[in-house]
């Protein structure tokens, strides 16, 4: 494997995003520093790529709480927005959205069922209680299923996005901190304000 | 007083303090300022670059191809040179403080 190949595997580590708008200048500076006829890349330059990947995906991410609001269908502050872009409109988007829903379905429906439990006083037999969560959690998938893609929508216009992208004169791009000196084709545009 | 700057970004606000200087060419730069005690790796310093963006001191100037390689140049904002002034005063101000209790103690153990 050449060492281009070998530096873009581990470019993986990075977040799409960045794999994208700085991935090459990444790669570039890395064999940069490769000096002439090294076959291999050398270990530590491998773990110190790789774990500034890793950091730079922390740093995407918004915290837990805001993370739970959003998957419920909160707004993000602008801050996270190139996060929440690549979480709603990267492969596997529908994925994520199904299954942090599940997540969510299941939560509500366990407080749920222990609640009318401690209601209703009913404290032997479980029988019902696993096929009400059962039922929730399935009702639950296919809901999510079937309205991610309008969900994702709502969610890329509450929070201020067109889309699906449009053809219109571009709108400013998203203040995106680290990274756009320009907006790629095709990207999505901020609505005006 | 501000939280005080890690090395890593100290010297790259350094390096770019009369200069604009892409990826390997910052890499460089710190190497020399540190007399060759600090090889930044790609992550470290594409990871530093972006907190550094992220918070004005430096930002992202042109980009030219060099060999098929992209090469993007940053540069010190205004607030980057205010930010590189104040930490070089404080790390002066920290190695004279410590300069005079050395000598005091090689006073002290010559007595």
């Amino acid at each position: 494997m050449s060492n281009e190949r070998q530096v873009r595997t581990l470019m993986r580590a990075w977040p799409r995003p960045d794999r994208i708008e700085r991935g090459d200048e990444i790669v570039g500076t890395t064999l940069d520093l490769l000096r002439e006829g090294i076959t291999h890349l050398p270990v530590h330059l491998a773990v110190n790529l790789v774990l500034g990947g890793l950091q730079a995906r922390w740093r995407m991410r918004p915290p837990l709480w805001r993370w739970a609001w959003y998957r419920m269908g909160g707004r993000l502050p602008t801050r996270w927005h190139r996060w929440m872009l690549n979480d709603l409109t990267s492969p596997g988007w529908r994925r994520r959205m199904v299954m942090s829903r599940a997540i969510a379905v299941g939560f509500g429906a366990i407080i749920g069922v222990s609640a009318t439990q401690i209601v209703l006083h009913q404290t032997d037999g479980f029988t019902p209680t696993i096929f009400l969560v059962s039922g929730m959690l399935i009702g639950g998938l296919l809901g999510a299923i079937t309205r991610s893609r309008k969900d994702r929508d709502r969610q890329l216009v509450r929070n201020g996005y067109h889309w699906p992208p449009s053809n219109d004169p571009p709108w400013p791009p998203p203040p995106a901190p680290t990274t756009s000196d320009q907006q790629r084709p095709g990207a999505i545009g901020r609505r005006p304000t | 007083m501000g939280k005080p700057m890690r090395d890593a970004t100290f010297l790259i606000l350094a390096a770019l303090a009369d200069q604009e200087l892409h990826g390997y060419g910052i890499i460089g730069e710190v190497k020399a300022l540190s007399g060759g005690r600090l090889v930044l790796g790609p992550g470290t310093l594409y990871g530093t670059l972006d907190r550094l963006t992220e918070q004005s001191l430096i930002r992202p100037t042109r980009t030219e191809v060099v060999d098929g390689r992209l090469r993007r140049y940053y540069g010190i904002t205004s607030e980057g040179i205010s930010a590189v002034n104040s930490e070089a005063d404080d790390r002066a101000a920290t190695l004279r403080a410590a300069t005079v209790r050395l000598k005091l103690g090689l006073r002290g153990a010559l007595a």
